[in-house]
């Protein structure tokens, strides 16, 4: 699950080199999948940045979409980035709970002038809801990167875009479904507020979560995985959390068995191109004078400012009390 | 190279300097234990219950096996952690713990009321009983465990740094070992069958 990020400035750095090209975005070859099958994702490269050859291509793989494998390129190197789901999913009979999130083709070399298809398969689970499905994709080149990364807010046309993230429309199985519709509800809500979350530019925050807090608890911790692709370090220094009147970042540690806190006064710093990893035992962000206790299962919204990219909207899923990660309950 | 006058780093030093301190007091405890002179760790105390009661821990435990564990409510992640966790061990080890207690002793009294406590630990397992009092006795207490503990101001107020193991005593009240934070639930599992002689 990844809530992909906006910043203006990336958006008109986009808009300038698109304004020759406004015809070749990152685009599915074929924008269709169905709910519960699988699908063939070919992204097309369609040109460079500016006219400078790219030599990396990274795919982010939306939730529900699982059983990800991408396609070697001879001349380019193949990575992935593996990582829990929100959730368990069946896949042909078997739990599948972690696999594929992001893949990576580097050191390559592709020319302005041509054109390229980067190649996944994958399954389509029945929990993604109907609608389309956003992968963001960033192409990086020699010389500058497109963020194929902004998604439409509700009313607002794909096609005004300056760099929309390729998108597949997932259509309906055409199979009566009876039963276990709940809990597909469910997914399909959190699916869909996770897709609509703002976005654009070079930080991606992973899978933020909070715990459940025991009645009278005037404290929570937030935690997430903050990617940073872009070439500049940049800092955590604040935020806010909707039912909490105030917000610091901590960094906490067990030494020789006592456990210390200490707010950072700096912040925490998000390498370039590197990520700053929010989790128990050690950094976090810190929800203090809680308005309520935290229920289980809730999502709840505040924001995170950046030194750099300013103030970014997130939303926290609420695992129980005693989880020691977002991916899954305890 | 970091810089020597970093208080982090002075806080590292004697926190270090008192892990060694209460290692070397343990291992004595051990090497001593024929000898009910040594240096005893712990021994019964008497603070603030939940309900607002004085209650003194020999009462309550009348000879048998019990844990003390320092925490603090206004705490983020290691102590509603901590407090689940042995929550799950409680349950997993069925009717033989059924007697058995943690007392949870604030290292905030000034936050941590009885009826803050009491809210607070309704989420955990019953058996685990919160403990307040004034920040004298919790001094002494904590000085009887040998537990450590201190405030630290944050930009909003202030937090607690404190000993974050669960200490376990057998039937005659003296150390018998411990819950460390970052051991395995199997082997506190097993360790806590031994202390109860299951």
């Amino acid at each position: 699950m990844f809530t992909t990020i906006g910043r203006m400035a990336a958006i008109s750095v986009a808009a300038l080199c698109l304004t020759a090209t406004a015809h070749a975005h990152a685009t599915f070859d074929i924008a269709e999948a169905t709910q519960d099958s699988s699908f063939k994702g070919v992204v097309k490269i369609g040109h460079g940045c500016e006219g400078s050859p790219t030599h990396t291509v990274i795919i982010s793989v939306p939730e529900g979409v699982i059983g990800v494998k991408p396609m070697p390129k001879s001349g380019w190197k193949l990575k992935t980035t593996t990582g829990a789901y929100a959730r368990t999913y069946d896949y042909f009979g078997r739990p599948m709970s972690e696999g594929v999130k992001e893949i990576v083709w580097s050191d390559g070399q592709l020319k302005d002038s041509e054109y390229d298809e980067f190649v996944f398969s994958s399954r389509i689970s029945g929990a993604v809801p109907t609608g389309p499905l956003h992968f963001p994709v960033t192409q990086l080149c020699e010389k500058g990167e497109h963020r194929w990364s902004e998604v439409a807010a509700p009313g607002v046309d794909p096609h005004s875009l300056k760099s929309p993230a390729p998108a597949v429309r997932i259509k309906a199985k055409q199979v009566a479904q009876a039963g276990g519709h709940g809990s597909h509800g469910t997914q399909t809500q959190a699916q869909h507020q996770h897709h609509a979350a703002p976005t654009a530019s070079g930080l991606i925050l992973h899978l933020p979560w909070t715990r459940a807090t025991p009645p009278g608890a005037k404290v929570a911790g937030g935690f997430m995985t903050i990617e940073n692709k872009t070439g500049t370090a940049d800092r955590l220094i604040g935020g806010s959390f909707e039912v909490a009147n105030v917000f610091e970042v901590h960094e906490m540690a067990m030494e020789g068995g006592v456990m210390k806190m200490r707010a950072l006064p700096k912040g925490l710093e998000v390498p370039a191109g590197g990520k700053a990893e929010l989790k128990p035992g050690g950094y976090h962000v810190m929800f203090i004078d809680l308005k309520r206790q935290l229920k289980e299962g809730e999502k709840l919204k505040g924001e995170l400012v950046f030194e750099k990219a300013g103030k970014i909207p997130v939303e926290y899923i609420v695992r129980p009390i005693g989880s020691t990660s977002g991916g899954h309950a305890h | 190279m970091p810089d020597p006058l970093n208080p982090l780093r002075i806080v590292r030093v004697v926190a270090w300097g008192l892990i060694a301190a209460l290692s070397a007091v343990m291992l004595y405890v051990t090497l001593s234990s024929e000898k009910p002179a040594g240096v005893a760790i712990g021994g019964p105390f008497t603070l603030t219950a939940m309900d607002g009661k004085r209650l003194n821990t020999a009462e309550v435990m009348r000879g048998r096996p019990y844990g003390v564990f320092f925490g603090f409510t206004h705490c983020p992640d290691i102590c509603p952690t901590a407090m689940w966790e042995l929550s799950e061990i409680l349950r997993k080890s069925g009717p033989m713990a059924k007697d058995f207690r943690v007392f949870f002793v604030t290292v905030d009294p000034e936050r941590d009321t009885p009826e803050l406590l009491s809210s607070y630990i309704s989420a955990f397992d019953n058996r685990i009983i919160g403990m307040s009092g004034t920040a004298e006795e919790i001094a002494a207490v904590a000085r009887a465990h040998r537990a450590f503990y201190r405030k630290v101001p944050t930009p909003s107020g202030y937090t607690m740094d404190h000993t974050a193991t669960i200490y376990l005593f057998d039937g005659k009240a003296q150390l018998w070992g411990t819950f460390d934070a970052t051991e395995s639930e199997e082997n506190r599992l097993k360790k806590l069958a031994r202390l109860l002689g299951k």
